[in-house]
């Protein structure tokens, strides 16, 4: 039997309005340690796929399997915790609060931790990843001193505070110029080929996706296409 | 999400959200200002009505009598008085502590006196009854005695007060300067003072109404414990009332009393007894006037009457069960007025919150994106109102305060001496500012509970990442 993969999506349905077509039998796996770039027009329903990956929506038909977990089944308080654990979300307006510090901002999951670890344990993580994605001098100014590819730096610290085992980003250069946005994926390419963190990054981004290890290509109404593997 | 972050998301979107916050505390600061306002003032001039206008911890049971009207008369039918019978069968009434006979003095009397303090002597038709000396205990000047005290054989002769001492003073019949019946003429001896108890109410139409009239100066109470006078018992300034026999005696003033008639002296019951004896003859010793009823707790008050009613005897109308219905009434009114501002009040902040909630509905996306449950944002939006509710509650009950000191202070330097004019109109106690408290708390979350719940109910996926 095959080893079981940390994403399974299967017959996934989807749509907003009555007769509207988004999403129909999406059937996907993504494996542990994989940088999957999921590409696809506008309104394709890109966002609309990770959303329902990461449980921020679970309004849809069909099957939803994150590591073992079976996000349908979960009730909205496990789902919050499933968010706060288990997936990191990076968007592309970055979403920092402004009047808290970069520290701070990254602390942010921390508060809504179910577990027991210590405060400082967090603190310590957090200024660890804050070196990590290269901004380390900034944790204790506010956002808006920050450039745009500092501020998503922040953010990739911010979700991946809490060990997340899937990292979800929504056109995470999508705001950023060209310079800023290739530092970006090749921070997200560092982060899966040496921590091995599996990464799902939609984006318009030709470079992006060919820095993936595969890509899924959406089409309206559904029908997907594999690209090319690297 | 544990309590003290919440404390913490709390505590910092108040600080930064304060200016909206304040501008929808004002209602609620003006309907709880209202409230303590008039709860404070109903307070305090309930405390002037009971407690000093019309005190309710007694009952006073009266001969049932119906008056008949012939004329410009009216003629009572039944008893007119009651016996050691009825005050025994008052006594067994059910929650009953203890039963005191009063007796009115039923001979005329002149008071005359009051040249140390007025500058004239004042001579008056004094009205009085008796009264029995356990019910006033408590309102007797320290340094006297209420009670009566019988002259001694054999008689202590004397020639000035001082050889009588502190209670007593020298009775020098042919001396005094007004015709009366002497018992023993031509011998001085030692007497004490009858000792009487007056009425906060003597002093009070003395100071507003009498005073005036005759141009005398403004008796302090306090100050007037002690000071006697004389009376001649069987005299009346109705000439027509005079009694064949007049007998002279000094009385002095050892206290106030609630329990004292209104428009007259109270004397230690044997006393009374005493007098009307001299004019009616023994039985008069045991016809009493009205009774006045200790009950246990002031709530079996209404079931007592009842019982006392159906032996036949009439409750007396203090007046205080009007007045403090008024009271009542008015202050419902007053309180209802301001509960409607704070509910007003409560709908404002409900459009405050919704405005507020749709501006950080991106923060509180975010929030739920990362981990937070419903019930953590519900939670943090009605502690934001709890203390929004606390710290208006405090400041609606401090300006109520502040206005209610102004008021105080205008009464006392600008508004002239009425009786029973009080120091403060307001009392402001610990119930009132607990009220106040909880209430603004529970209107300021009654008005965030359903912007909390839209809250909580905030779409993360849409406000995140949708267009
Ligand atoms: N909350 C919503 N209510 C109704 N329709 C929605 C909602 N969110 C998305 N849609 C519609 O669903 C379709 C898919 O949207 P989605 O955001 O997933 O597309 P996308 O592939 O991410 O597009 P883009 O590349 O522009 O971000 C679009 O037609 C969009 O208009
Ligand atoms: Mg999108």
């Amino acid at each position: 039997m095959e080893a079981i993969s940390l994403v399974v999506v299967g017959h996934l349905k989807k749509n907003y309005q009555p007769k509207q077509c988004i999403l129909n039998d999406v059937n996907l796996r993504i494996e542990d340690a994989e940088f999957v770039a999921i590409t696809g027009k506008s309104g394709s329903g890109k966002t609309t796929l990770l959303n329902i990956i990461g449980g921020l929506d679970s309004d849809y038909e069909g099957q939803v399997e994150v590591a073992g977990k079976v996000l349908s089944t979960l009730s909205d308080d496990e789902l919050s915790a499933y968010r706060n654990s288990h997936v990191g979300f990076v968007f592309q307006s970055f979403h920092l609060m402004p009047h808290l510090s970069c520290l701070e901002n990254v602390l942010l999951p921390s508060a809504f931790n179910q577990g027991k670890a210590v405060e400082t344990a967090f603190t310590q993580q957090a200024l660890a990843l804050l070196a990590m994605v290269g901004v380390a001098e900034k944790a204790h100014e506010f956002p808006n001193c920050l450039s745009g590819g500092q501020q998503q730096r922040v953010a990739i610290a911010r979700a991946l505070l809490m060990q997340p085992k899937l990292l979800l980003c929504d056109e995470p250069t999508g705001s950023l110029d060209d310079e800023s946005a290739g530092d970006i994926i090749q921070l997200f390419a560092k982060l899966n080929a040496e921590q091995g963190m599996t990464i799902v990054v939609v984006t318009h981004d030709a470079d992006v996706a060919l820095k993936a290890t595969r890509t899924i290509h959406l089409r309206q109404c559904g029908v997907m296409e594999e690209g090319q593997c690297l | 999400m544990s309590i003290k972050k919440r404390w913490q998301f709390i505590l910092s979107s108040l600080i930064r959200h304060r200016k909206h916050f304040m501008l929808s505390s004002i209602g609620i600061v003006t309907g709880i200002m209202a409230f303590s306002f008039f709860w404070a003032l109903s307070a305090g001039v309930s405390q002037v009505v009971l407690g000093e206008i019309f005190p309710v911890k007694t009952l006073e049971v009266v001969p049932r009598s119906l008056g008949v009207n012939v004329g410009p008369i009216q003629l009572g039918l039944g008893a007119d008085a009651l016996t050691q019978k009825s005050v025994t069968a008052i006594q067994a009434v059910p929650n009953v502590t203890k039963v005191y006979p009063k007796m009115k003095v039923t001979t005329p009397m002149v008071g005359v006196g009051g040249k140390k303090y007025l500058g004239n002597d004042l001579q008056i038709e004094i009205l009085a009854e008796g009264i029995d000396p356990g019910l006033v205990a408590g309102d007797v000047d320290s340094q006297f005695k209420f009670e009566a005290t019988p002259v001694s054989a054999p008689l202590q002769s004397c020639k000035t007060d001082l050889q009588c001492g502190d209670n007593g003073y020298c009775y020098d019949a042919p001396n005094l300067s007004w015709r009366y019946q002497n018992l023993n003429p031509g011998f001085a001896y030692c007497r004490h003072y009858i000792p009487v108890l007056a009425s906060q109410h003597l002093v009070e139409i003395f100071n507003g109404v009498v005073r005036r009239a005759h141009d005398f100066p403004k008796l302090n109470p306090q100050f007037v414990i002690g000071y006697d006078w004389d009376i001649i018992l069987g005299s009346s300034v109705v000439r027509r009332s005079e009694a064949s026999k007049k007998y002279h005696y000094k009385v002095r003033l050892v206290g106030f009393s609630d329990q004292a008639m209104w428009l007259g002296l109270t004397f230690p019951l044997p006393v009374v007894q005493k007098f009307n004896t001299l004019f009616h003859g023994a039985e008069a010793a045991q016809t009493f006037h009205s009774v006045t009823v200790k009950v246990d707790r002031k709530d079996q008050i209404a079931a007592v009457s009842q019982k006392i009613e159906q032996l036949g005897f009439d409750i007396k109308d203090s007046g205080a069960a009007r007045a403090s219905f008024i009271i009542l009434v008015t202050t419902l009114v007053f309180l209802v007025i301001s509960l409607i501002i704070v509910g007003v009040a409560a709908v404002n902040i409900m459009h405050v919150y919704f405005m507020l909630i749709y501006e950080r509905q991106v923060e509180i996306g975010l929030m739920r994106a990362l981990g937070a449950k419903r019930s953590d944002i519900r939670w943090v939006i009605l502690g934001e109102a709890g203390l929004v509710g606390i710290m208006s509650g405090i400041v609606g009950v401090v300006l109520a305060l502040l206005s209610s000191q102004v008021i105080d202070y205008i009464s006392r330097y600008y508004v002239p001496d009425f009786p029973y004019k009080p120091s403060s109109y307001f009392v402001f106690d610990a119930g009132v500012v607990v009220t106040a408290v909880l209430l603004s708390v529970g209107f300021c979350m009654l008005g965030a509970y359903f912007p909390a719940s839209r809250a909580a109910k905030v779409d993360p996926a849409r406000v995140l990442t949708g267009q």
